[in-house]
């Protein structure tokens, strides 16, 4: 069922800036997320995903879990959150075009609007990225 | 896509041994803005982090790419309406073929970033 739904539909971010495909698995404390890298990726350059791209879709991965939460299960509004802080960001090595990503972000802390993250991407067998991140929650809700 | 003379352009810089100081103003216009988010631009903070790696390979004239992040940190929501200007301050530590960042964004009151970053040459 998960993956059926509109990714759009639980990111506050819009058209080519969605960095990722769809969810795959949700639970209480874990969301899993593809992405195949397009040529036309915002963050594609030389053929080549950037870093800004992998942190993004670990940002929105742990959003759009965000969303799932806020739209099917507390049936609330979606709002727009920002990343507040990022440690031991380890990139091994950069996507090409065409590579499909999985990415999986652990819950592990929740303080007043902020979550803590433990988020890793993975390509088949192969870690591509790892990081700790903060997310900050705000109440502004989301437009079109 | 290069965000340099498109999502942002060079205004200034300076250099002092291993300090490298550089002002540039963010395009408000740039439809990065109408998708993060619809009504309510603000910079993406994946983009703070790729612009200093552009000023950084646009220093050297070599292409570099992101490694690791001990730490980044953003203090501060930056909407380009408001205030569309930043001084990013990167001091350098070089070292054999990688360079070690720190960095720290401010507009024109506040620290709204700091970095702790290593760039690699990219291959």
């Amino acid at each position: 069922m998960i993956e059926t739904i509109d990714i759009k539909e639980l990111l506050p971010q819009k058209g080519a800036f969605v960095m990722l495909d769809r969810l795959t698995e949700v639970d209480e404390h874990k969301a899993v997320s593809r992405l195949k890298v397009r040529s036309d990726n915002l963050f594609v350059e030389n053929n080549l995903f950037e870093a800004a791209g992998l942190v993004e879709n670990i940002a929105q991965t742990a959003a759009a879990k965000i969303g799932y939460t806020a739209k099917y299960i507390n049936k609330s509004e979606i709002t727009i959150g920002f990343i507040g802080e990022v440690k031991n960001l380890v990139i091994k090595h950069l996507p090409c075009v065409g590579d499909e990503l999985k990415t999986t972000v652990a819950f592990v802390g929740e303080a007043l609007s902020t979550l803590l993250v433990n988020a890793i991407v993975e390509i088949g067998e192969q870690t591509v990225a790892s990081c700790k991140m903060k997310v900050f929650m705000t109440d502004i809700q989301s437009t079109n | 896509m290069k965000l340099k003379d498109d999502f942002f352009v060079i205004q200034s810089r300076s250099t002092e041994q291993n300090r490298l100081e550089y002002g540039i103003a963010l395009n408000a216009a740039h439809s990065i803005y109408n998708l993060h988010f619809p009504n309510n631009p603000i910079t993406p903070g994946v983009c703070l982090l790729a612009i200093v790696g552009e000023l950084l390979s646009f220093e050297f004239g070599v292409e570099y790419t992101l490694r690791e992040a001990a730490k980044i940190r953003y203090f501060k929501p930056v909407n380009p309406l408001e205030n569309n200007r930043l001084k990013i301050i990167i001091d350098l530590t070089p070292t054999n073929s990688d360079c070690l960042l720190l960095v720290s964004i401010a507009d024109e009151k506040d620290e709204v970033a700091k970095f702790t970053l290593r760039f690699g040459r990219a291959k």
